[in-house]
């Protein structure tokens, strides 16, 4: 007799009202319900040990673009498609990465490294002075250029080419040098009977400066000297030019 | 002669020198003394260096000219110990009347 006062009814009869609904599968029969699977082809899901649902890991694969290797399977991972290292230092020493854009998401590589050139070209005019005459340069005068890594993310290597000329008046029987940084770097004379203006040495010197900081800032002042005056030499123009090549360092 | 690209300043410094100064002709680009001065116009500093040159003419003429009347007194002298004019001339070097 039923408490509810409901009638009895038999579990086939129970079975008749229920039904399944889009990925669940029932047997009307046992009463069972039951995950409905696909068949399909390229289908990854499938049942776990205990029945449950379950993705193996490399089962669901991927379609890639260029660019991207594998589909995403267990032999075939997805994996960027790069270039062997064909370099003798390992990757680890001295290289860089590659770098998500905050804008756009884009891959990018470092910024391009900066390299630039600067000449400054100086003729500087004098009245008649006089040549140094002891046999150690005096610097007649100096000739500044500034010095600035043009590039903001890299140290740059300085190099820095000098070109002098000193423009001698030269009485007879006269003499005279100049020099480059204190260095004795050309000497002229006048043997003759009467005075000369001489001005036809051009000497040209190349060293490497300091390196500079990112976007770092620094002066270079040339010093041109005079020095083994005799005979009443004079100078009266000094054409120098200065040539700076920045070079950023990788 | 300036070369393409390029811009030309004008210097006079205090001591009594000037100078051309020419760079690369880019925004900002700007001349570096190296000792007190100013960057003037090419119209005054032409006017300096004219007189640069004028003194640096005085020099070599006052130069000359004192080293004429030593090769003069030279040539003098060798014309007075009998020595023929051209060869005296051409020893010393005068050139004079």
């Amino acid at each position: 007799m039923a408490r509810c006062g409901c009638a009895d009814t038999g579990a086939e009869s129970v079975r008749t009202l229920l039904s399944a609904e889009d990925g669940v599968k029932y047997n009307s029969t046992t009463g069972v319900f039951s995950a409905d699977i696909s068949p399909n082809v390229g289908n990854n899901l499938t049942l776990d040990g205990f029945g449950r649902l379950f993705v193996p890991t490399g089962s669901a694969t991927v379609s890639t673009g260029p660019g991207i290797l594998g589909d995403g399977s267990g032999g075939n991972p997805v994996r960027a498609n790069v270039a062997s290292w064909p370099y003798v230092t390992p990757p680890v020493t001295g290289s860089q990465g590659v770098f998500v854009n905050p804008i756009g998401g884009q891959l990018v590589g470092p910024p391009i490294q900066v390299v630039d050139f600067v000449a400054t070209n100086f003729s500087r005019s004098y009245a008649a002075l006089a040549v140094n005459t002891t046999g150690t340069a005096v610097t007649a005068d100096t000739f500044t250029v500034n010095l600035l890594n043009p590039d903001p993310n890299r140290s740059c290597v300085v190099i820095i080419e000098r070109e002098v000329k000193v423009r001698f008046g030269l009485p007879a029987n006269s003499d005279a040098s100049f020099s480059i940084d204190g260095a004795d770097a050309g000497r002229q004379w006048n043997k003759g009977s009467t005075a000369v203006t001489l001005g036809g040495v051009q000497v040209t010197r190349m060293f490497k400066s300091a390196n500079l900081a990112p976007g770092g800032a620094s002066s270079y002042g040339l010093q041109v000297g005079t020095l083994n005056g005799t005979g009443g030499a004079t100078y009266s123009q000094i054409n120098v030019d200065i040539r700076v090549l920045y070079i950023g360092q990788a | 002669m300036a070369e393409p690209g390029t811009v030309t300043f004008f210097i006079i410094y205090e001591d009594g020198s000037v100078e051309t100064q020419t760079l690369p002709d880019e925004p900002g680009a700007q001349p570096v003394l190296s000792k007190p001065g100013r960057n003037a116009g090419e119209i005054e500093y032409n006017q300096f260096l004219a007189r640069i040159e004028q003194q640096n003419a005085i020099w070599f003429a006052e130069t000359q000219a004192r080293e004429q009347q030593l090769l003069k007194a030279d040539y003098d002298a060798l014309i007075a110990a009998g020595i023929p004019e051209a060869t005296a001339r051409r020893i010393t070097g005068y050139s004079g009347p």
